[in-house]
């Protein structure tokens, strides 16, 4: 079983195949693994568990987004995270605020926006000279309830 | 200077004066005989895993697949370092094991693990667990000026500029491994073997040295076997495994330096006369043969890097800091030339000033030359604990980052195992100055240890060697004193 060719320069590919000992197809599997489904299993697992927060980074340029919608009554799921220096974020008429953003600590937050509206968020913090740039907005649309 | 051929000086080199039999047998401080092994390979369980091909496979897919994770961090995660898997498990996990752990007890078993390489080594064998046949690319020979340290040694120094951007920002760590792969990779298909691994790699050459500390070695167990032995299987290869992919003779292996730990030659040989070998640590510095200037001044490289990092990274000294992460081109510029000038002449020079006092108190019985290339191995046993000194800075008040960024690898706030939200502990760190002061000591005497063997290899009679010696106790005294001062002083 060792010391066999593998590969080789004629044939298709069931040829080749053919003439891969079992062991090196285990191997091959095993590196298809290493190389490809697992990472995509990472990375796919870890957006399926946080499938419904909302992310939003924070950096010195500003936030991304810039604009949130959501829906009035449902919970909404914010992560927030800083990806320079330490920020805030607090969104004028809702009961947010966070003020300890610090960058490479996601900070989790859960709130039930009540009416409808436009809020403002903005950060907290004077971050550098951009702070003034660092805002955005929560659109929060009514809720659809069937016509009575 | 030339370093070709190194080998056959072997011979003109002073063996230990055999007319003083008061230190003999050779003993390492005072209780360890340098002779003294214990043969892994006795255990059956040691051997059946040694000759088994997945030995090597299974755990290089592993790191393969971390080392994927690593690239997509870099690429798409954070970029706040202590958030990403990138900074954490490179700068954090992996240089602390091999400073700690895998270079004093595993020689160089971490290029038998290394995930870099791997692609190109499947390539070039077209194969990846079982023994392939015809092996593709050039398999062309690496010219033989370049088949030593200096290569090795400059690139080390162009990676080592940049390493306040590279130890600190997620893209430039994952820029430099993937160069490290592609390079590899094309470099497998052009020359024959590991030829990137043993003369190109950066971490290599470091790896290299050091390994000749460890406590681990490769070697065979019998020569009057290897000599009666024509088949050569462990150079040329067999139907059970390749030809030394290191370009080492296993039968002929007399130190660690680029012996890389795949155990292909435990495969090959059919007399079965591979041994793994626990051995006291230090012996291969003692070995004459193979010594050479190129080892020097990377024994010099890797003293002033860790003393430069201690000083950037841990010392109170901010404008440093800032220019070693390269706020300005002329701060970086300045620590750049300040480095390169440190360990390519700085330091040497200072070991030549005293390589020639040791050589003029002991009345010039050898060539100069003889004296600074010998007396730079006794550095290696201080440069390696102080590099374990630098790496209790960095694993103890950072390794409570390990098993956040698990749950977390690329800083998007995910918690795949739960470990997410633990908080950022420093460990012990109240032990930290002790830890680093113990482990400068343990270097101190065991650089002494080696440097007075040393003497008494270069120096026939033993007045001679006691008075060359002196100088370099010195040294060690100073270079140990300033390591102290940047540690805890
Ligand atoms: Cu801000």
């Amino acid at each position: 079983m060792s010391g066999r060719p593998i590969g080789g320069t004629g044939g298709g590919i069931r040829r080749i195949a053919a003439r891969v000992p079992l062991p090196e197809w285990a191997a091959i599997v095993i590196a298809a693994v290493a190389l490809a489904i697992g990472p995509a299993a990472v990375l796919g697992y870890g957006r399926w568990a946080s499938r419904d927060v909302i992310t939003i980074r924070a950096l010195q340029s500003g936030y991304e987004p810039k604009t949130v919608y959501l829906t009035a009554g449902v919970p909404a799921h914010f992560r927030l995270i800083s990806e320079d220096v330490t920020h805030g974020f607090a969104v004028d008429g809702l009961d947010v605020r966070v003020d300890d953003l610090l960058p490479g600590h996601a900070v989790d937050i859960t709130f039930t926006p009540r009416e409808a509206g436009t809020y403002d968020f903005t950060c907290t913090r004077y971050c550098g000279t951009n702070h003034g740039l660092m805002f955005g907005q929560i659109i929060v649309r009514p809720t659809q309830l069937p016509q009575r | 200077m030339s370093v070709e051929n190194r080998p056959t000086k072997a011979a003109d080199v002073g063996a230990a004066a055999p007319a003083l039999p008061a230190v003999r047998p050779e003993v390492i401080l005072g209780a360890i005989p340098l002779a003294s092994r214990f043969e892994l390979t006795r255990i059956s369980l040691v051997r059946r895993l040694l000759r088994s091909r997945w030995t090597t496979f299974l755990p290089t897919a592993a790191n393969l697949f971390l080392f994927v994770i690593i690239l997509l961090a870099g690429v798409v995660g954070t970029p706040v370092g202590n958030a990403n898997i990138a900074i954490v498990f490179i700068w954090i996990l992996w240089w602390s094991a091999l400073m700690l752990l895998l270079v004093p007890f595993g020689s160089r078993i971490w290029c038998g693990l290394c995930p870099l390489p791997v692609l190109g080594e499947w390539l070039q064998r077209r194969a990846m667990v079982q023994r392939g046949g015809r092996p593709t690319g050039r398999a062309w020979k690496w010219p033989k000026r370049l088949r030593n340290m200096w290569l090795v040694n400059g690139v080390f120094l162009g990676v080592a500029v940049f390493s306040g951007i590279i130890t600190t920002r997620p893209w430039a760590t994952v820029a430099l491994l993937g160069t490290i792969m592609v390079l590899s990779t094309g470099l497998f298909l052009l020359y024959e073997r590991r030829t990137f691994c043993r003369y190109l790699c950066p971490v290599g050459g470091f790896l290299g040295l050091y390994a000749n500390f460890a406590a681990l070695e490769v070697r065979p167990k019998s020569a009057a076997v290897c000599v009666g032995h024509k088949e050569k299987e462990c150079i040329l290869g067999s139907a059970a495994g390749y030809g030394c992919p290191w370009l080492e003779q296993p039968t002929n292996l007399k130190r660690n330096t680029y012996c890389g730990m795949c155990f292909e030659c435990f495969r090959t040989c059919s007399k079965e006369n591979m041994g793994l070998f626990l051995r006291p640590f230090g012996t291969d510095l003692l070995v004459e043969s193979h010594r050479g200037p190129d080892e020097s001044w990377k024994a010099f490289i890797m003293l002033g890097a860790a003393a430069a990092y201690s000083a950037t990274m841990m010392g109170p000294w901010g404008t440093l800091k800032d220019w070693a992460n390269v706020r300005s081109f002329g701060g970086w510029a300045l620590f750049a030339g300040g480095l390169v000038a440190l360990l390519l002449v700085g330091l040497p020079a200072l070991h030549g000033a005293f390589a020639w006092l040791s050589w003029r108190l002991a009345g010039r019985p050898v060539p100069l030359r003889r004296v600074f290339v010998n007396f730079s191995y006794h550095l290696v046993p201080l440069g390696l604990l102080a590099w374990i000194g630098f790496s209790f800075a960095i694993l103890l008040p950072n390794g409570s980052y390990i098993p956040r960024i698990l749950s977390d690898p690329f800083g998007w706030g995910w918690n795949l195992f739960g470990t997410a939200h633990l908080a950022w502990t420093p460990v012990l760190t109240a032990w930290l100055p002790l830890l680093q002061a113990a482990s400068l000591l343990l270097g101190f005497v065991y650089s002494l240890e080696i440097a007075w063997k040393i003497a008494r290899q270069t120096f026939k009679g033993s007045r001679e060697a006691a008075r060359a010696v002196i100088p370099q106790v010195v040294l060690l005294g100073g270079v140990t004193a300033a390591f102290l001062w940047l540690f805890v002083g």
